[in-house]
């Protein structure tokens, strides 16, 4: 189990050299790695530029399957319509709005927990292949 | 003994200057100032002498303490200084942008691009395209692992400036995994050229420019 905070830009990338280098020894291939430590890059991203600053925990899963799953946490503005967010190309900064959802197809899972004015927590996992 | 103590803590001699002065040296250290001292005439030493000694043992520890503190806090402003100017070299460094032909420049991207150094790589090539009126520039990713889509979306900003510049942009270098990652993440790069690795890159950059590499009988 590792925690690591984000509050600088240099932080997303130390989360997800972080992300990448556990998935590695965890066991998973460098398609799956280059996967992870993207969708963690966006996840990550999406907090230091909504929230500026949040927490990041990865763990290692073992029962039932074998897997990771990174949390994300911030106290930032929250997310008002978590399904319009999840929405490709839907973005109230004006950028691409890939995050979210490009996040949910290179994970195995993905869970939003949001409450406008009380901050963001997000959930993904992926398992290893059997 | 007890008793000649015991007499001694009746008279205490000059009472309130004393402590008068206790409060001025005190007050003086807590303004940062360690230099002062109590003055003491050891032969009236009395039961408050020891306290004075001890109160200018202590401040002229303490001041050491804060000039050794405060040398600590200028070496170390100094290494973050060191640190700061290195990684601005490295990033020059890492970010060459090679004439490889004439009209044709080559940027090997390599490692992490943040917004800060994509903004800059930019802003190095657009001048350098005008400098050396390039026609053809390659863009090569091979060095980066990770492409997400603020990376992908400054691909895609910096082909449309080199383009309005008039000069054309190749992305080569790609890899199997990222290319994967590329598609998953839904980012379109439909509309940027790109090809497999550097070597296809440069054929392509002659080919737009009419030439043609032969080799010798
Ligand atoms: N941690 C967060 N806190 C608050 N709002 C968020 C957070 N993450 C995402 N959002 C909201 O969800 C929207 C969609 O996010 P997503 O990452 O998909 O797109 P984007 O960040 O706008 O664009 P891109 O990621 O492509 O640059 C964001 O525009 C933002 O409004
Ligand atoms: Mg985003």
């Amino acid at each position: 189990m590792t925690t690591l905070q984000i509050k600088e830009e240099a932080d997303i990338v130390r989360v997800r050299s972080t992300a990448r280098s556990i998935a590695r020894g965890i066991g998973f291939g460098l398609v799956d790695q280059t996967r992870i430590s993207t969708a963690v890059s966006e996840l990550a991203r999406n907090i230091y530029v909504y929230a500026r600053e949040g927490e990041v925990l990865i763990e290692e899963l073992s029962n039932p399957r074998h897997g990771i799953r990174i949390t994300f946490t911030d106290k930032g503005p929250g997310i008002e319509d978590i399904e319009l967010a999840e929405k490709d190309g839907w973005s109230s900064s004006g950028s691409m709005g890939k995050g979210l959802p490009g996040a949910k197809r290179l994970m195995d899972s993905m869970e939003i927990l949001s409450k406008p004015g009380e901050g963001t927590t997000i959930i993904v996992a992926k398992w290893l292949p059997e | 003994m007890a008793e000649s103590k015991k007499s001694q803590n009746k008279d205490i001699n000059n009472l309130d200057k004393r402590i008068e002065a206790i409060e001025e040296i005190l007050a003086a250290a807590a303004g940062g100032d360690f230099s002062a001292e109590i003055p003491i005439v050891m032969e009236e030493a009395d039961v408050l002498t020891s306290v004075e000694t001890g109160i200018n043992i202590l401040i002229s520890d303490l001041g050491d303490e804060v000039v050794q503190s405060n040398k600590r806090a200028d070496q170390l402003q100094e290494k973050l200084d060191l640190i700061k100017k290195q990684r601005q070299a490295i990033e020059e460094l890492s970010t060459p942008i090679i004439k490889m032909w004439d009209k044709v420049l080559v940027l090997p991207l390599i490692g992490t691009l943040d917004t800060r150094r994509s903004q800059k790589l930019t802003e190095s090539l657009l001048t350098e395209i005008a400098l050396t009126q390039s026609k053809v520039t390659i863009l090569d990713i091979t060095g980066v692992p990770t492409v997400d889509s603020a990376v992908a979306n400054h691909l895609l900003k910096t082909v449309a400036s080199v383009k309005l510049l008039g000069a054309e942009c190749v992305v080569t270098g790609i890899r199997p995994e990222v290319a994967q990652t590329i598609v998953h993440l839904g980012v379109d790069l439909t509309g940027v050229e790109t090809l497999s690795n550097l070597s296809e890159g440069l054929k392509w950059a002659f080919n737009r420019l009419n030439m043609r590499i032969v080799e010798e009988e």
